[in-house]
């Protein structure tokens, strides 16, 4: 691809993995949550793999990693809403608004959602760029 | 057999269009109004600043997964079709 486009990733990759991560973990306090923090992750790494190539951003995840990910993480979810009573009572209190842990089952939740939105949406695009 | 499957399967859909005319127009149900609720007690309930995340994620957790569900069965159908694909090619 264009060096314009090499350049700007290669400098801007791991602030769009950063911003991914910060909009899947503060889901409950900020405007965002599951699907948006996921979309973002899996645009950084596409982005990679249109300018670099598909080797290049299998070095970051594997496909087979990401097929292993998100079976595992699909698994968690439907644990997670399976004993959710123990996960809103017990691992995660209401807490204080604006606090970082709390917010009962929505933080973990929404961390393992956008898990599974970005390996999903990575999955997609490494397969549609192989074909 | 497949006649009375015919029926069957025509019954039911019969059923579901008459309920579904017979029920009270979308809007106009004059009962309580859940959405008054998330806006005066969500933030107790659940202690989310984001009441979009706390409806989707508590509220209506079960539709979520289901959506969450159906972004899964999108990455299958797009691996089944993909090494269908390359399979025939070889």
């Amino acid at each position: 691809m264009d060096i314009i486009i090499r350049t700007v990733t290669k400098g801007l990759f791991p602030f769009i993995i950063l911003f991914g991560v910060y909009i899947l973990f503060h889901g409950h306090l900020t405007p965002g949550g599951s699907f948006p923090g996921g979309v973002i992750i899996a645009s950084g790494i596409a982005l990679l793999a249109i300018s670099f190539g598909l080797r290049k951003a299998e070095r970051v995840i594997k496909e087979e990693t990401a097929h292993i990910v998100e079976g595992l993480v699909a698994l968690f979810l439907v644990l997670i809403v399976l004993f959710e009573s123990f996960v809103r009572d017990i691992l995660i209190p209401t807490g204080s608004v604006f606090e970082l842990w709390s917010a009962q089952q929505i933080l973990l939740l929404n961390v393992v959602g956008g898990m599974m939105v970005s390996m999903a949406l990575i999955l997609i695009v490494f397969l549609l760029m192989k074909e | 057999m497949k006649s009375v499957l015919f029926v069957l399967c025509l019954l039911v859909l019969g059923g579901i269009f008459l309920y579904v005319f017979l029920s009270p127009v979308f809007g106009a149900w004059e009962g309580k109004h859940v959405a008054n609720y998330y806006l005066e007690n969500a933030l107790e309930d659940t202690g989310s600043a984001n009441l979009v995340s706390s409806i989707v994620w508590d509220f209506r957790g079960f539709d979520t997964l289901g959506e969450e569900t159906v972004l899964f069965t999108a990455a299958l159908g797009v691996f089944t079709i993909v090494m269908f694909g390359m399979k025939r090619r070889k």
